[in-house]
């Protein structure tokens, strides 16, 4: 294996500098062209506002969102802008469900990074936005989501996590995003769940797949090292506060969380731990969690929370829910699942929580993509059972 | 849209236990076949009804291999211990590491598994994981979130097949402690917990043998379907428990008998088994199938090696090996042999019987008698492991082999107290979408009969096979829920049948805690809202057929709120 070792924080410096210069040369050699969004995405639908402004300014424009990304977009303009086109090339690409070349994820990532590096811990996200759940590799249903919900510059949209594992294209799944967040900054928000992790995705398919796909581990490394770099958590409009997992009893206030040094694997225990792994359960306080890690927490504890923090709701995924999505504690913690179908074994729907721009709620749901409109579905093995 | 390959094409995924029959090619080892005789059994292992698909066959005898590496995962894993596996799984469709591995296995856990908790954690993992670098940076880390095991087995394969296996184990020592002198009168049976409260149970365990003074019945344990079962090695050798220590059930007087497809027994005879002899033990297979019976049948004996021509056993194996034991001696003439066995000369504890359930049950019975079963004596008992075994039969055929051994003890006379218990593990496929799904994968796995539609792997339907349609329907279709499965118990003439789902099975008393917490140790299980909904797809089901019972009425059949150990208990008394 040629590739650098990028797993401890030591050698993730030395890694970043190899990648570094791979993408400058990357960029100097790809004609300089002017983006053509349009074009590319989104033909279907009418370009919102927010579309059009980022196709004017690509990719990096702070002005969206706020909050405190401004520094990536003079770093990364001039070489994003000048790749644009092939980055849009790429999207398209993956949106056919191909996979790109190793050399490719490499650049992706790192621009990816010079994007995340930069996101809080608590990322602040503007209504309206469109809140998704566990994807988990199910990349047709991914596509399906986007059908669903509009297409990515035109609708603005937040994932919460998972994006690997269990499915079959977790590969695809995750550049694509990936390749989104690179391409529309502004638009798309990834915050990481439990599944971004070495140590998670060595036993739930993603290592195996790439592995599989790429013949070596180094995508797997250039991925798992982004994972690193995603936000815990995401605010919208300073009102509903999102996380893959839920609370942890070592966080009050939000403001705890923004302080914790997320650029690490998810360590099996700990505030940054408990966010991507608990789970809301009908119980007073904190209860253990079946799962092996984090905590379960009850309503009191949901309420308390919110009420410190001045918001009105807890959006969250992580939890395979039957019928899509499921509301809590009177309304106060919404449990959001966009994987139907989950592991083409479960028989659920999924859905997507759609917030205007008055943070007025509405779920849409979804089913899994019909096998025409999947690949070669025969070619992968049915999932398991006792036997 | 179309299946546009990218850049590198995809290779198949490596290492699925899918689905056709994988053969070991590996001949016979060496050694441990010494007085086998193969001429009587190579023709037998292609017949076959003509009804039924080949590749159907070959789906549903592979799903051995699926269950015996879903354990062999779980055991590398830590769930629980079993050294037998793995030379068991030798040849097992996507097992590449360890299957080749020849030589005998020491029994009492001993050379492989690592005891040590972390020690023993990270050697499987290098044993288990592609070799990459960044390993040793979190090998720190407390859980056991190490990769994938070669088999690709889900943790929650792992955690669901533990319950399994621990729960018909609880069948078993419930079944195996029915001869233990009846406890303090009231203890074990009026502790009245409300549901499926067996722990009583799981503290006198291991102290009820029937060392002294109890009525001995003729125990028989049948393991239908049996595959690459190692649960005879387990209790006859020990290693069932983590330690290695022999509980003492499961050595006094128990006849085992094993029950598969006759090319499954074959290779588990002459392959498989061998593999698995404990050091200081030699291995005797002998071909006994029965006269004008062509199907694969075998009187194993693996017993502690002795001085040469020492014919009787008696200083050592009094308790290794039962009290009626007669060594049998490689003898080269098989035919020879077959005669000598006649139902009541009775060689061996251990037998391996070539039939496919789907035909005659009259048929297995007399296989079975051949072999020395007893269903004649006023007080044998008899279990019945069903372990994933209806799952894939006709429901006719289910229904027909339930009745045939719900049958056996009113055969004897009105004296007798024999009875005969089944515990059946099967999937539940109920109504929802998930079951649905279930049977549709299922069938396309070629496993469920039906029409294997999407799988591709079985193209342009015969007529023939449209008007056995009805008559075919496979069992996962027509028993979908426990209150089929309870149902289709009792018609078919089962006294008590008593069920769970593996959820309450599980949280509710049949795995003990201990096994639970071992189980939580052992790796983080993220998908529970997904390991609960499988879980509730699956059952347990004890019956029991007793000849006493009949006339008497002693039995409380209506009582749902008792478990399996219970009922068995009280139906004999």
């Amino acid at each position: 294996m040629d590739a650098p070792s990028l797993a401890s924080t030591d050698s993730v410096v030395s890694s970043s500098s190899s990648l570094s210069s791979n993408i400058i040369h990357h960029g100097a050699q790809t004609p300089a062209a002017p983006s053509s969004t349009s074009t590319s995405t989104g033909a279907a639908h009418p370009p919102s506002q927010f579309a059009a402004a980022s196709s004017s300014s690509p990719p990096s424009s702070s002005s969206a969102a706020g909050g405190n990304f401004a520094a990536s977009s003079t770093s990364t303009s001039t070489s994003s802008s000048s790749s644009s086109s092939s980055l849009d090339s790429q999207i398209e690409r993956l949106r056919r469900c191909e996979y790109l070349r190793e050399n490719e994820v490499k650049a992706l990532c790192l621009r990816a990074r010079e994007i995340l590096v930069d996101e809080g811990n608590v990322q602040r996200v503007d209504a309206p936005v469109t809140i998704c759940g566990d994807i988990h590799g199910q990349f047709y249903d991914l596509v399906e989501l986007f059908k669903v919900g509009g297409e990515c510059p035109d609708a603005n949209y937040l994932f919460l996590g998972d994006f690997v594992d269990r499915g079959y294209y977790s590969v695809e799944t995750f550049l694509l995003l990936l390749a989104l967040k690179v391409r529309y900054p502004d638009r798309i928000t990834l915050i990481r769940g439990n599944h971004e992790s070495r140590q998670i995705t060595q036993v739930y398919g993603f290592y195996d797949e790439c592995l599989r796909k790429y013949g070596s581990v180094n995508v797997w490394r250039y991925c798992t090292e982004i994972f690193d770099y995603l936000s815990l958590s995401a605010i919208i409009e300073d009102k509903i506060f999102t996380v893959h997992g839920g609370l942890s009893p070592s966080i009050n206030t939000l403001d705890q969380i923004r302080v914790i040094d997320r650029k690490q694997e998810v360590p099996h225990d700990g505030a940054m731990c408990d966010l991507m792994w608990s789970d809301p359960e009908e119980i007073d306080g904190w209860g253990l969690s079946p799962r092996g890690a984090g905590y379960l927490f009850g309503g009191d504890v949901v309420a308390m929370f919110n009420e410190r923090n001045d918001i009105d709701l807890i959006a969250r995924a992580h939890q395979l829910v039957m019928e899509g999505h499921r509301s809590m504690f009177n309304d106060a913690l919404v449990t959001v699942w966009s994987a139907p179908n989950y592991c083409y074994r479960c028989g659920n729907v999924a859905s997507i929580l759609e917030l205007d721009e008055n943070l007025v709620k509405s779920f849409k749901i979804f089913d899994a993509a019909p096998n025409e409109a999947r690949g070669a579905p025969v070619k992968n093995p049915p999932p398991d059972y006792f036997l | 849209m179309a299946s546009a390959e990218s850049p590198l094409d995809r290779p198949p995924p490596p290492h699925r236990p899918r689905p056709h029959w994988h053969h070991s090619h590996r001949p016979h080892s060496t050694s441990a076949i010494s007085g086998m005789t193969a001429t009587t059994t190579t023709r037998v292992a292609r017949r076959r009804d003509d009804r039924y698909d080949d590749d159907d066959d070959d789906a549903v005898r592979s799903t051995a291999d699926d269950a015996a590496l879903a354990k062999l995962s779980c055991v590398e894993r830590g769930y629980y211990d079993d050294p037998y596996l793995r030379p068991m799984s030798v040849g097992a469709g996507g097992l590449v590491r360890g299957g080749g591995r020849g030589g005998n296995m020491k029994s009492g856990g001993g050379d492989d598994e690592d005891e040590d908790d972390d020690e023993g954690d990270d050697g499987r993992r290098r044993r288990n994981m592609p070799r990459h670098d960044h390993r040793h940076h979190h090998r720190h880390h407390r859980a056991r979130c190490g990769a994938n095991d070669q088999s690709g087995t889900e943790p929650m394969i792992r955690r669901g097949t533990h319950a399994r296996v621990m729960a018909m184990e609880r069948a078993i020592d419930a079944f195996l402690s029915l001869d233990a002198p009846p406890p303090q009168p009231s203890s074990s049976s009026s502790s009245s917990s409300p549901s499926h409260s067996s722990s009583s149970k799981g503290e006198e365990e291991g102290g009820g043998g029937c060392g002294r003074g109890c009525i001995r019945r003729r125990r028989q344990i049948v393991i239908l379907g049996a595959g690459r079962d190692t649960t005879y090695l387990r209790y006859r050798f020990g290693g069932k428990k983590r330690g290695g220590d022999d509980d003492g059930h499961g050595r006094d007087g128990v006849r085992w008998f094993e029950v598969d497809h006759p090319s499954t027994i074959e290779q588990k005879a002459r392959i498989w088994l061998p593999r698995c002899v404990p050091d200081g033990h030699d291995y005797e297979c002998l071909a006994t199938n029965r006269e004008g019976d062509d199907d694969a049948s075998y009187t194993i004996v693996i017993a502690p090696r002795t001085k040469q021509g020492v014919d009787d056993d008696e200083a050592e194996g009094g308790r290794n090996n039962g009290p009626d034991y007669r060594r049998v001696k490689g003898d080269d003439d098989a035919s020879s042999l077959s005669s000598t066995l006649s139902s009541s000369s009775y060689s061996s504890d251990y037998h391996l019987v070539g039939h496919d359930l789907r035909s005659s049950p009259d048929a297995l019975f007399r296989k079975l008698v051949h072999h020395g079963y007893d269903e004649k004596s006023s007080s044998s008992s008899t279990l019945f492991v069903l372990e994933c075994v209806l799952m894939y039969m006709p429901e006719t055929s289910a229904r027909d082999l339930l009745r045939r051994i719900a049958a056996g003890p009113t055969s004897s006379t009105s004296t007798s107290s024999s009875f005969v218990a089944v515990a059946i593990y099967d999937p539940i496929p109920g109504h929802d979408r998930f079951g649905q799904l279930m049977i549709e994968n299922l069938k396309r796995a070629g496993v469920a009969g039906g029409d294997g539609g999407g799988g591709g792997r079985r193209r342009g339907g015969d007529d023939e096979r449209e008007s056995d349609n009805a008559r075919l329907l496979p069992s996962l279709e027509v028993t979908r829920t426990l209150a089929d499965q309870l149902a289709r118990v009792r018609t078919c003439g089962f006294d008590v049948a008593v069920g769970c789902t593996m959820v309450d099975a599980y949280e509710h008393g049949v795995m003990r805690d201990g096994d639970r917490r071992r189980a939580m140790r052992c790796e983080v299980l993220d998908e529970l809202e997904e390991f609960y909904l499988l879980m509730r797809h699956y059952c347990l089901l004890v019956g029991v057929a007793s000849s006493l019972s009949r006339g008497v009425g002693c039995i409380d059949v209506g009582d749902d709120d008792d478990d399996g150990d219970r009922l068995m208990k009280r139906s004999i008394r």
